[in-house]
């Protein structure tokens, strides 16, 4: 029996000369900072990378030798036929190893699996921690900066990780880490959201979807993918392997467990709605594709 | 977050905040550790709080968290712990006061492996069953048997060493 060791955890336990130093109201009051801080430094955090993203690539641009293309599947700078704007080439390619991605997600996983709810099982997919024999299909950087977005894919192709850090030492900086099935990734144009006529993401009849938080999946017969983001320049999206593509570069938002591509209520200000057109290499249209999203 | 929501938050916070520090602090043997612990454990769980299942397994998951909290602080290098307490170095209760029984145990607590202190402290304080102890620590429950069984014996090995149960 462990009646006695129960007893003695009982007495040890005894905080009555321990009080309290903080009230319940502290911690919702944390709770709230927590929530607003995270919201803002998600905004100030994509305000910047996109800045020096274009920053980068106008720097890079300019001083790169003639003939040179451009990282992110030798995208340059091109007309739109549709549209008739400017599209602005993809962001770079992380210069961080593969191996170096996955080190510096894998604390991130671990904590990722630890904070499963209730009635998960762990981890909730089946693939294990991730680390050897994972692949990278996509990384996004600037050089072998700190700040990076990945894509990280199990050894049996049914998970993909998506990790988005700005520091090397976890737990320290802005992070986005989640885990999706591959069974519910669906690859456009299957799955593809057109518009309604209120002019909002209207969902096809899909059991999957093609995105997770700021990246889609398509087939490989799409070669180039141009994103319309409501009052920017239109940009080409970072093409990696396996029909992956990353349509927000340097993510800091923490992924839903909600699917991304969702019915949008009309008029509701803090969301936008995000255009994805997706063309073969002859440039013929295979997919176009509405997302609603909060930035 | 949504009022109502706010407000059963904050109820649950009431309820359970005593105990999530109690539960940290025999995990840790320090006090204010403990209530950092616990406190950041329901921020995390107010960050969290819409999407949680408030029915089903909040106890638990609570558990989870203020345990994923003291393992965290734990591996930050200004709070990593260094296990010093062999058996010869227990305090010894002068005089069986009772502040000198609760230092005995905390110190015997901080004697023995983590995972075998986690087990015992959430079976036996705690409460939890075998499965949700599991499901809590990320193990088996065949491990969570174990290691409970383990922790138990070498906790008496050191609290016997210096007092008589």
């Amino acid at each position: 029996m462990s009646t006695d060791i129960e007893r003695l955890l009982a007495e040890a336990t005894d905080d009555s000369d321990q009080p309290m130093r903080h009230s319940v109201d502290d911690i919702v009051g944390r709770g709230r900072r927590s929530v607003r801080n995270r919201r803002l430094a998600n905004l100030v955090t994509a305000t910047l990378s996109t800045a020096a993203v274009v920053g980068g690539v106008t720097v890079w641009s300019a001083n790169r030798p003639a003939g040179v293309a451009p990282a992110g599947g030798g995208q340059t700078v091109a007309i739109d036929a549709e549209t008739g704007g400017t599209i602005k080439p993809a962001p770079p390619v992380s210069g961080l190893s593969d191996a170096e991605i996955i080190k510096r997600c894998s604390d991130w996983d671990a904590e990722f699996l630890r904070d499963q709810p209730p009635g998960m099982p762990v981890p909730p997919d089946g693939s294990g921690p991730i680390g050897a024999g994972w692949t990278v299909p996509l990384k996004s950087g600037v050089g072998t900066g700190d700040k990076f977005t990945a894509l990280i894919v199990s050894p049996d192709r049914k998970v993909v990780a998506f990790c988005g850090l700005t520091k090397p030492a976890y737990p320290i900086g802005e992070s986005s880490y989640g885990r999706d099935s591959l069974a519910q990734i669906s690859r456009l144009p299957d799955g593809q959201q057109t518009k309604d006529s209120l002019g909002q993401p209207k969902e096809a009849p899909s059991r999957t979807r093609p995105c997770g938080p700021g990246w889609c999946r398509t087939t490989d017969e799409v070669k180039r993918v141009v994103v319309e983001y409501p009052g920017q320049d239109l940009r080409s999206a970072l093409m990696g392997d396996d029909g992956y593509f990353l349509w927000r570069p340097f993510s800091i938002t923490k992924p839903s467990t909600k699917p991304a591509v969702r019915p949008g209520k009309p008029g509701n200000p803090g969301l936008i709605t995000v255009r994805l057109r997706g063309y073969d290499d002859a440039g013929k249209k295979v997919f176009d594709h509405y997302i609603l999203t909060n930035g | 977050m949504r009022r109502r929501d706010e407000a059963d938050f904050t109820e649950f916070a009431a309820a359970t905040l005593g105990r999530l520090r109690r539960t940290a602090y025999l995990m840790c043997g320090d006090w204010h550790r403990a209530e950092d612990a616990a406190q950041d454990a329901l921020v995390r769980i107010y960050r969290r709080w819409d999407k949680l299942n408030r029915i089903h397994g909040l106890n638990t998951y609570a558990h989870k968290v203020v345990v994923s909290v003291v393992f965290d602080q734990s591996k930050r290098p200004w709070r990593r712990e260094h296990s010093t307490a062999e058996p010869g170095e227990l305090p010894r209760p002068d005089g069986a006061t009772i502040i000198d029984d609760r230092q005995l145990v905390i110190a015997a607590l901080e004697g023995i492996p983590t995972g075998q202190r986690a087990c015992v402290v959430l079976r036996h304080y705690a409460d939890l069953s075998i499965e949700e102890t599991a499901q809590v620590l990320g193990i088996t429950v065949g491990t969570v048997k174990s290691q409970t069984s383990r922790g138990l014996v070498h906790l008496r090995e050191l609290l016997s060493e210096r007092t008589s149960l």
